[in-house]
């Protein structure tokens, strides 16, 4: 803001000295500014160069008279508004007085003159053009505070548009990126699909050219083994006792080997069949189980105990296989029990049926669970307890092809228990 | 019959387990080999009584055909389906073979024989082996 208390303009045209001299006199009161001009003439020339917040004009000069230096003034687009006090000393002609109100005077003021009239209207006048002044200048203030404020939002707004675009750009880049993010997505999809794929076929491929050469071996296995039974048979009596013993050998390590591959046939068999089920009652599956296993060690003291088991949608020959396998062990390693007890039943736990099969026999550490379902493990040695090690192998593979899952508790000397479950799906 | 005891034609490409077969059913004593042949297209053959098998007195209609399953040239199921072709009912039909596969015990069965045996070297299975196909033979 310009501070206000600059003085103010005021010009004085007289072509009498004496008559400016006094009216100066007047006014001095005021502390303005007083410029004097002796003639229209050079009021004009004054107002040319400087602002003046009133203009004291004598009507009656010589030459130019007042009325006439007024309309050239008023001529002036920027004095239009000046205002203008005329002194005059007719007093009594009206068409002076209306006359100069036409010519856009403000006032009148007749001489002789009244010094507390003049000053006091001039003062107005002052004023009048200081507020005006002021206004002008807060005008000025605003228009330069408001197109600093119009400059400063062009900027923000040009920033902004810069800033715009350049995240336009930006998230463009994130698209372009996202896109090829999920073309790499797609394509790293489409090769992890193809490489299972090909795992697939080539374990497929594997488990088939296993099969065929485990078939393969089956054959020459059985006829060493039957080879070495017709020397025993046939020439027994003209061999040495040494060599006996040793086609004893070859006879029992060929029919083993012949037995593992067996096994081992089985194996792929359950993986390569497809699973067909069927409501089996596995409480009479067991009982037939048992007399077939009971039958073959007639000399054992076994005491059988059998649960209520319940009718299961499964295959039945596989999970005969399974109650063979669970129960031969159990006859195994408890032989050297004089009275071993074996026990299948059937337990409900979380909806989901339990089976179980417990004997007293020699059981096994349980550091050494995790070998226990693996193919060709065997945690005894052949001349404890005899095997192949595939038994349990098959048994989870059964298990889990019925979407079960099977595990076993036991601590040395302690017997063992197996559990297996056949899925939410294979209950009935 | 060949001497009161049954004839046999052997059909297995493996001469070793001819040999084992031929024992064991020697052994027995109820059975006498006809003839053996190595393949299916043999088989087919001295049935039809064709080539070298026309001599009926050298080569005997069988009262028993132990057949294998996988042979070369004509396969095991080839010659249960030609049998079954020609209507041949007069000769028991049991197939003897080293495959584990129950798809192929009941394929057999399905194409007409009369019995599924698996190979094996252990005396007394092969004795009981011959036991039973005496009962199957004595039949009718």
């Amino acid at each position: 803001m310009t501070p206000i208390d600059t003085k103010a303009n005021i010009l004085l045209v007289d072509d009498r000295e004496d008559k400016r001299l006094a009216m100066e006199t007047v006014i001095a009161d005021l502390d303005q500014n007083i410029v004097q001009a002796a003639s229209g003439r050079e009021a004009l020339r004054h107002l040319l160069h400087q602002n003046f917040a009133v203009i004291l004009l004598d009507v009656n000069m010589p030459g130019m008279d007042g009325f006439e230096t007024a309309h050239l003034i008023r001529q002036r687009k920027s004095l239009e508004n000046i205002p203008i006090i005329f002194v005059s000393a007719i007093s009594d002609t009206e068409t002076h007085v209306s006359r100069g109100y036409s010519l856009g005077a403000v006032d009148y003021i007749l001489a002789p003159i009244v010094p507390e009239i003049l000053r006091a209207k001039v003062a107005v006048f002052v004023e009048l053009f200081k507020i005006t002044d002021q206004v002008k200048r807060q005008a000025e203030d605003l228009r330069l505070a408001h197109s600093e404020l119009e400059k400063r939002v062009e900027e923000r707004t040009r920033e902004l548009a810069r800033v715009n675009r350049s995240l336009q750009k930006e998230v463009k880049e994130r698209q372009r990126a996202e896109h090829e993010l999920r073309n790499l997505n797609g394509k790293l999809e489409e090769i992890v699909a193809e490489r299972t794929a090909e795992l697939l076929s080539a374990n497929r491929e594997l488990e088939t050219f296993s099969y065929s050469i485990a078939h393969d071996l089956r054959a020459p296995f059985r006829q060493i083994h039957g080879y070495a039974e017709i020397l025993q048979e046939d020439f027994s009596e003209i061999l040495p006792d040494e060599a006996t013993k040793y086609l004893s050998r070859i006879a029992d390590k060929s029919r083993e080997m012949e037995r593992m591959v067996d096994d081992l046939l089985r194996l792929f068999v359950v993986a390569k069949q497809p699973l067909t089920a069927a409501d089996e009652d596995l409480g009479a599956m067991a009982q037939s189980v048992m007399s077939a296993l009971r039958a073959e060690v007639p000399e054992r003291q076994i005491e059988w105990t059998l649960r209520t088991l319940p009718v299961v949608r499964c295959n039945g020959a596989l999970m005969r296989q399974v109650l063979e396998n669970l129960l031969n062990n159990a006859v195994k390693y408890t032989r050297p029990r004089t009275l071993a007890q074996i026990e299948l039943g059937c337990e409900r736990q979380d909806s989901q049926d339990v089976f179980y099969v417990r004997d007293n026999g020699v059981g096994f550490s349980m550091e050494q669970v995790d070998r226990l379902f693996g193919v060709f493990q065997r945690l005894h040695r052949p001349e404890e307890f005899e095997g192949t090690g595939v038994g349990l192998a098959l048994v989870a593979r059964i298990v889990a092809k019925h979407g079960g899952r099977v595990w076993a508790r036991s601590s040395v000397d302690q017997g063992a228990t197996f559990y297996f479950t056949l899925g939410k799906s294979g209950n009935t | 019959m060949i001497h009161d005891k049954y004839a046999v034609l052997l059909v297995d490409d493996s001469d070793d387990d001819r040999h084992f077969v031929r024992r064991a059913l020697e052994r027995h004593g109820r059975f006498a080999i006809a003839a053996e042949v190595s393949d299916g297209q043999e088989a087919i053959d001295y049935l039809a009584g064709t080539g070298p098998y026309a001599d009926r007195t050298a080569c005997p209609w069988p009262d028993l055909i132990l057949l294998d399953l996988k042979m070369p040239r004509k396969n095991g199921f080839d010659v249960l389906a030609w049998i079954r072709s020609q209507h041949i009912a007069d000769v028991k039909v049991v197939v003897l073979s080293g495959s584990f596969l129950e798809q192929d015990v009941t394929q057999s069965l399905e194409m007409g024989a009369h019995g599924y045996h698996k190979k094996t070297s252990v005396r007394q299975e092969q004795l009981e082996m011959a036991s039973q196909l005496e009962q199957l033979v004595a039949g009718g």
